[in-house]
């Protein structure tokens, strides 16, 4: 009896490790292993590199596997081992995040964010990226966000790939319809929302972004509309809660279910976006990010969207929000670092750049792609493109450098709803926002001492 | 009408209303789902909500299945649900039966474990079991998958196992082995034929639990063509773009075999989840 049941649990037990472990070990390796070279016959010299793509749709998945395929015809040596990560940008984080943790990073990244520097994960680039023969060709402005990231020594850690302006996003042909201007300063913004808003034909001015990625938009706004350029005075006061502030949040929640739909409490990009793609907002604000999907939705027809700058602020000029860092990272792990460096710049050449942006819908990085002849052809790029080399254009001194910045925004954003629903002054938030940015302020400073 | 008839109509009114709003409530998003599977991508965002697709088109499916490939995460979401519910299913029964028939020291404290294992957040496990499955060489293979789902779900289902296999009389144990049974043979020869409404009711819990599991397939896969169901349809919903045709034809495609499934055991189901209130 008892020699049965031991055999009977050696068995189980065997087939168990056997059908788990055994199974598991045959492609196991292929993940991210940098550096090992195949030991079979013409691939002897062949360097493996990983690249991990964020907010990877099937479209962008078809393109970054059609220029990994001519980046691996043009550098036989070199396979790039690619993941598209399907979803937003915190999942891609997320999914970063837990590699990190255990040291299977991919050597590159399109994610560049103060608190990979702060974890010290990243490469500095500038001994590659000053011997590279067409560093000219890279937009200095966005080489110069980029180092802002590292506030002590202002060191590169990731080469730009593109930029992309902040805009309202509006109906052209509602406006032409109504008889009125495009917006150019906050007072008639705020008439032409009022006027075309036609509640009987569930027709809104505006619509809000009250849910996930609110705080943002609505930080970038109000800096805009005060032109307040520097988020900390010299004694480390946030400027966040400026009265000048106060009075834009009055007026621009205050159109909440006056001039914008009740359902703006909860809106996130993709309900805003659907908002205005099915005839139901004149004006939305976001990112240049948006005009695929109104490409899509509205057939290409330049007639029924268009973006235009923030308009001008109370001090008479246009302010827009800091050019966010962003690019390709090189990991401290990347054990190939020259054929990471050679993808980099790969993805940085003109044809590739110029391919890219115009998918993303963004502004390339390299100024040769910036003047293909399509930005001219676009309207909504040729505005972002005008409204970023306009010599009359402030930015705003953004302070992507914390580590918490965007943290803080997640932990103003139940407020904004309070606010909209008139459970809260737009003074107690901004005042409970200035705080937090003043506490996240100091203990950056701490660290850098 | 007299009084009885007007009571009649009164009391099945009672009953049917509160079904019918349940009804109305469980199955308008299914069928809001359907009909945008099949509407064209443009058709969705019109300014006129269109209730049902004109001109009707399966373009969506065919885009999905082949273009987006759907036909590769669909067999890897069922190669680790199967493997998964099976183990899941074996150990849960060989625990509960454990659970039921032994004394040991400790026993309440290993229940209490159990039952507190199901408090914490998956997420609380996902690094430390990460590391632990990259020292095995079993990231980014369904087996890590598989192991980290038999983890989550073995206690509960333990549990719920338990229970069934406490309501069988001990005395068939005893019977069985006079006859000269062995606890195996007893468990999965008599036990599991005199529970199997309750292990229906578990691995069909199992199943759906890991089939539409997300956040661990998703930290632990890193080759695009091992990834499941969950996440293939995150392709679909872009930082800036949401593919909603694709999508709800994505998640019908997804909501398969679980519809299936309860509709063939839902007579075990019933059963089964009457002998967890006995237990």
């Amino acid at each position: 009896m008892k020699t049965r049941k031991l055999r009977s649990s050696v068995l189980v037990g065997a087939s168990l490790l056997l059908a788990l472990t055994g199974c598991g070990s045959n492609k196991a390796t292929n993940s991210a292993s940098s550096g090992e070279a195949s030991k079979n016959g013409d691939k002897a010299k062949q360097t493996t590199i990983s690249f991990w793509a964020a907010a990877v749709t099937t479209e962008r998945n078809a393109f970054f596997e059609k220029i990994i395929k001519q980046f691996e015809e043009e550098n036989p040596d070199i396979k790039v081992d690619y993941l598209g990560v399907p979803g937003d940008l915190s999942a891609y984080e997320q999914k970063v995040n837990v590699a990190i943790s255990a040291e299977q990073a991919p050597d590159i990244m399109n994610d560049f964010k103060a608190d990979l520097l702060a974890r010290d994960v990243l490469e500095p680039l500038d001994a590659y990226y000053d011997s590279w023969a067409d560093k000219d060709l890279i937009s200095a402005e966005l080489i110069a966000s980029n180092r802002k990231l590292d506030t002590k020594e202002g060191k590169l850690y990731a080469l730009p790939y593109s930029s992309q302006t902040w805009n309202l996003w509006l109906r052209p042909d509602w406006f032409k319809e109504a008889g009125l201007a495009l917006p150019d300063t906050w007072d008639q913004f705020f008439e032409d929302v009022a006027k075309l808003t036609d509640k009987s034909k569930d027709r809104y001015g505006l619509s809000i972004r009250g849910g996930a990625g609110s705080a943002n938009t609505l930080e970038m706004l109000m800096y805009s509309y005060s032109g307040i350029a520097d988020y900390f005075t010299p004694e480390g006061k946030a400027t966040i809660n400026d009265p000048l502030h106060a009075e834009f949040l009055e007026k621009y929640l205050g159109a909440y279910n006056v001039y914008t739909p009740e359902d703006d409490l909860n809106k996130g990009w993709s309900e805003l976006a659907a908002t205005f793609q099915s005839d139901k907002a004149a004006v939305v604000v976001h990112n240049l990010g948006s005009a695929s999907s109104h490409e899509k939705a509205f057939n290409g027809d330049y007639t029924k969207f268009e973006a235009v700058p923030f308009p001008k602020g109370v001090n008479g000029y246009r302010e827009h929000p800091g050019l966010m860092p962003l690019g390709l990272t090189m990991t401290k792990t990347a054990e190939n670092k020259d054929a990471v460096w050679k993808f980099m710049t790969f993805y940085l050449s003109h044809d590739i750049n110029s391919q890219y942006a115009k998918l993303y819908g963004e502004i390339p990085a390299n100024q040769e792609a910036a003047a293909d002849a399509w930005i001219q052809d676009i309207p909504y790029m040729k505005s972002a493109s005008e409204l970023l080399n306009s010599a009359d254009t402030h930015f705003a001194g953004t302070p992507y450098y914390l580590p918490g910045y965007s943290n803080i925004q997640k932990k103003i954003e139940p407020m904004i709803q309070k606010v909209m629903a008139k459970k809260m002054t737009g003074t107690e938030m901004l005042d409970e926002w200035a705080k937090l940015l003043e506490a996240e302020k100091q203990s950056y400073d701490q660290t850098q001492k | 009408m007299n009084k009885t008839t007007g009571r009649k109509i009164g009391s099945r009114l009672l009953f049917y209303i509160p079904l019918a709003l349940t009804l109305i409530f469980v199955l308008v998003p299914f069928l809001w789902a359907i009909s945008t599977s099949l509407k064209k991508e443009t058709d969705i965002m019109s300014s006129t909500i269109q209730y049902l697709p004109s001109p009707l088109t399966f373009e969506n499916y065919i885009n999905v299945w082949n273009d987006n490939n759907f036909s590769q995460y669909f067999l890897n979401s069922v190669l680790v649900s199967i493997l998964s519910v099976i183990v899941i299913t074996l150990l849960s029964v060989m625990n509960g039966y454990a659970m039921s028939r032994f004394k040991f020291k400790g026993k309440s404290a290993f229940m209490l474990i159990l039952l507190a294992t199901q408090m914490m957040p998956v997420i609380l496990f996902v690094i430390p079991l990460f590391l632990i499955f990259k020292n095995l060489g079993l990231i980014n293979t369904p087996y890590s998958l598989v192991l980290f789902y038999i983890v989550l779900q073995v206690p509960f289902n333990t549990i719920l196992m338990r229970g069934f296999i406490a309501s069988t009389p001990k005395e068939i144990d005893e019977a069985a082995m006079v006859d000269g049974a062995g606890r195996f043979r007893i468990i999965f020869a008599i036990i599991a034929p005199i529970v199997l409404p309750g292990i229906v009711a578990t691995s069909a819990f199992a199943f759906i639990g890991v089939w539409n599991e997300f956040l661990v397939a998703f930290s632990f896969i890193t080759t695009p063509d091992r990834f499941t169901i969950p996440i293939g349809l995150k392709f679909m919903i872009g930082e800036f773009s949401v593919q909603y045709a694709s999508l709800a034809a994505g998640s019908i495609i997804g909501l398969i075999p679980p519809v299936l499934l309860f509709m063939y055991i839902q007579r075990y189901l019933v059963e089964g989840l009457g002998g967890a209130v006995k237990g």
